[in-house]
């Protein structure tokens, strides 16, 4: 409705029929309501859902950044370790390099004491190299996977097993396993995760000779795989700690190796998507758990 | 004389593989170059016999020299040096026209060994 001096009144008219006793049309009433404060509150509101949306662009735009920066952070960091593990290892291959051929030649001139100096520095440029190579191999399980095809585990198992024949025998142990299911997996990867896994297995046996088994067995969406042993057993206090990178339980004069094994198979295990995790008891042997999706691909 | 030109970046190498190639009569190290750049140069101004090349190198990588010296046509042995391991890339130096392929660690024990095997082969 425009007013006398021209400025719009916002109304809403109502209107009804007036009828006479026989249903015939008399007239009609009609009323104006001023509806100004529900088009004010209508607007305010329009407004305010407008600015709402605003907001969550905003937001979804400044997550969507971030998210970004994190990967492309995560991924410089990988990038990261295993430039510098690479590049920490080529003056470690010069050193043991000019060592070895110092040891080669003069050996036998020097006295026993100056030998023995020389075996501590080879020992240690050795296990630093161990230590790098390690780290590189780590530090590769996220950048540079191979894309998921089916993998039939129990081929990789036994590639696994005879990749670790040597120990095997030496230690007399009876690796076994049930029927083993094929996943959507990197096989280099899943190998090095059976390896790793029955690797420490024999590695910290007890009085007996070691006995392994593997099962797998289908639960929901994912594939629950254990690895059994008869070994020392680990004391659930620490049933986290062994998964952190270079965390050992015991001194390498005890048990050799640089103590990032089981860092390795859980960073291959949450590469693939499952979960990895130990139930032991010391003494008592220790059983493996890992699961893998069903139907997975490579993110 | 069997001339050599050692291309690494770093003078501690070089210095140590000039060491051991000094101790023979027949080998010594001509020239040295610390980039690809460098090596290119100096493969231009001067002949030599075996190239011992670092595959990281600055500005040009080996893998890049070798390229290049393959469009050029230049037929000058090449023994590629590596931190990376023979899987990584001994076959991938090989293809690219390398003639032999050593890592650093082998470096020291096997350098002479190495030269004399490529030169056989030519």
């Amino acid at each position: 409705m425009i007013r006398k001096d021209g400025t719009i009144l916002p109304v809403l008219l109502s209107a009804s029929a007036i009828k006479d006793n026989n249903g015939n049309y008399v007239m009609s009433r009609s009323t104006l309501y001023d509806i100004t404060k529900r088009k004010q509150t209508e607007e305010e509101l329009r407004k305010y859902r407008e600015h709402l949306e605003y907001l969550v662009e905003q937001r979804t735009a400044e997550l969507k950044k971030m998210t970004d920066e994190l990967t492309r952070s995560n991924k410089d960091l990988k990038e990261f370790a295993y430039v510098v593990s690479h590049d920490l290892s080529e003056p470690l291959q010069v050193i043991k390099g000019f060592l070895a051929l110092f040891e080669k030649r003069y050996k036998d001139k020097l006295d026993e004491k100056a030998n023995e100096l020389i075996r501590f520095t080879v020992d240690g440029a050795k296990r630093m190299q161990e230590l790098i190579k390690d780290l590189l191999e780590y530090s590769q399980v996220g950048t540079r996977g191979k894309e998921f095809k089916p993998a039939d585990c129990s081929l990789i198992l036994n590639k696994a097993i005879s990749d670790l024949k040597v120990s095997i025998e030496e230690s007399g142990a009876a690796v076994t396993h049930d029927g083993l299911p094929t996943v959507m997996a990197d096989a280099i990867q899943l190998s090095s995760l059976f390896q790793n896994l029955i690797g420490n297995a024999i590695k910290f046996h007890g009085s007996e000779a070691p006995r392994i088994h593997i099962s797998a067995q289908r639960k929901g969406d994912e594939w629950l795989f254990s690895v059994s042993d008869n070994g020392i057993g680990i004391d659930p206090e620490f049933a986290d700690k062994i998964f952190d990178v270079f965390q050992r339980l015991h001194s390498t004069e005890e048990y050799p190796g640089t103590g990032i094994g089981l860092a390795i198979c859980k960073k291959i295990v949450e590469h693939h998507g499952g979960r990895i995790w130990v139930e032991s008891e010391p003494g008592k042997g220790a059983t493996f758990y890992f699961t893998i999706p069903k139907d997975r691909q490579k993110p | 004389m069997i001339k050599i030109l050692i291309a690494d970046d770093h003078e501690l190498l070089r210095n140590g593989l000039k060491m051991i190639l000094s101790e023979t009569e027949d080998i010594f190290v001509a020239a040295e170059a610390t980039n690809g750049e460098e090596v290119l140069a100096k493969l231009k101004a001067d002949n030599f016999d075996v190239v011992v090349l670092d595959i990281s190198l600055p500005k040009k990588s080996g893998i890049e020299v070798l390229r290049e010296l393959k469009a050029q046509g230049k037929e000058i042995p090449v023994l590629i040096l590596s931190a990376y391991s023979v899987e990584e890339c001994g076959e991938r130096s090989i293809k690219e026209g390398a003639d032999g392929f050593l890592s650093k660690e082998d470096a020291p024990e096997k350098l002479i060994d190495a030269i004399r095997k490529i030169l056989q082969k030519k």
